[in-house]
């Protein structure tokens, strides 16, 4: 008899952005999901990659938890510590950067971003703190990997504001706008999707185990394309479980 | 704006001129030559782009210390109108390779200051209470305190 691995949504997540990354990419990754990620790739399949932050942090080995990007635990052992200017700059807008995870309070079907405000930006409206640099790895990474909590309202019908770039109102209009890259996978704790290759609308790629479509669908905000066939997103194996919790987030700060 | 040379259209952004830079560093001489440790951020632009630009030093070293090893120089004296030199200044927030956050403190502040009211007690009791920063670093927790949170020279915090 065989047990069934255990694992949160977030490990399975993580891991999701994990298989996203190929030996050799530089990557670009904030605090949290994208950071454990990113780790996982480099211990297992992808040993190569260069991570970086944006405030000038490239390929630190952290020991310790730390509580954000400003905490001097996540930048332990790093091989160069820089500046915004320097990673944003000379080389995120020089095209280096392969691949940047982004978060936000919602995306709409086309993969753009709102990370400002909530409500209506001629009316009441309640400011957050995007985007930080999010708008410049949405312009200018090759690709970027959305990372978002799967309700109605976050992956949402309309965004209140466009903070950050997807494929805008789809077809042709990234290009229009001599924008680089696009975004190639939504990652939310319900499903896997990507974009349809003309129309640049969202589409279903996987649903995750213990999921139905009936549920990814009622808690979407706007109706994705379909293909015939829909997998179950493949579980992480025991040894990417074991990676995230005894060595890559010990204290379970982020995949807990 | 037309590109002069390609003729492509791009938008073109007014830079940002501070009238005054605010800049936290952990070594400067006299002058303002000061020395940054870890990532510079976009401290080293503020400085430069501001029109008046204030340095707070952990250390305070002799210029001929800044003259043995000028490339760690990110911000030249030149461009620095103040130099402060006040150890701690940060607390409670962390300074690379000499301190670290008092990780106690800023929850005791993020618990107060939910309201207007416990903000103002805590403002009344930590800046408006004590007779300087010295007073400020006393009540925070003194010599003793101070030397927990000082960085350790491996890990940098």
């Amino acid at each position: 008899m065989t047990t069934e691995l255990e694992y949160t949504p977030f490990e399975l997540m993580a891991v999701a952005g994990a298989r996203e990354l190929k030996d050799g990419e530089i990557v670009a990754v904030g605090l949290g999901l994208p950071m454990i990620a990113s780790f996982l790739a480099k211990r297992t399949h992808a040993p190569n990659i260069t991570i970086l932050f944006e405030l000038g942090v490239v390929d630190p080995e952290p020991v310790h938890t730390g509580v954000g990007l400003a905490d001097p635990r996540v930048w332990y052992r790093a091989k160069i510590l820089s500046s915004f200017v320097d990673m944003l700059g000379t080389v995120l807008h020089r095209g280096l950067v392969d691949v940047g995870f982004l978060g936000g309070l919602e995306t709409d079907a086309y993969g753009n971003l709102n990370t400002t405000l909530i409500g209506d930006p001629q009316g009441k409206y309640r400011h957050f703190t995007g985007s930080g640099g999010a708008n410049d790895l949405a312009s200018s990474a090759n690709r970027t990997i959305i990372i978002i909590r799967h309700e109605a309202r976050k992956v949402s019908e309309a965004v209140a504001f466009i903070t950050s770039p997807g494929y805008l109102r789809g077809e042709g209009e990234r290009e229009a706008a001599g924008l680089r890259g696009g975004p190639s996978r939504v990652i939310t704790d319900k499903a896997i999707l990507d974009f349809d290759p003309t129309s640049k609308h969202m589409r279903l790629e996987s649903i995750h185990p213990g999921t139905t479509l009936e549920d990814v669908l009622a808690t979407t905000g706007f109706k994705p394309i379909l293909p015939e066939h829909i997998p179950t997103t493949a579980p992480p194996t025991s040894e990417q479980v074991r990676l995230i919790r005894e060595e890559i987030d010990p204290e379970g700060m982020y995949a807990g | 704006m037309g590109d002069p040379f390609t003729g492509d259209d791009w938008l073109v952004l007014k830079p940002l001129v501070p009238d005054v830079a605010v800049i936290q560093v952990q070594v400067a001489d006299s002058e303002g030559n000061a020395v940054i440790f870890g990532p510079r951020w976009e401290n080293e632009e503020q400085a430069k782009a501001s029109k008046r630009t204030i340095i707070i030093t952990e250390r305070l070293v002799d210029t001929e210390t800044i003259r043995r090893s000028p490339e760690q120089v990110v911000i030249p004296g030149f461009r620095v109108s103040h130099v402060v030199h006040l150890p701690f200044a940060a607390h409670p927030t962390s300074v690379y390779h000499a301190y670290d956050y008092d990780e106690d403190h800023i929850r005791q502040y993020a618990e107060v200051s939910r309201t207007p009211e416990g903000c103002q007690e805590y403002l009344d009791e930590y800046v408006y209470g004590v007779k300087d920063h010295w007073g400020y670093l006393e009540l925070v927790g003194g010599v003793k305190h101070l030397n927990d949170l000082t960085a350790d020279p491996i890990l940098g915090y």
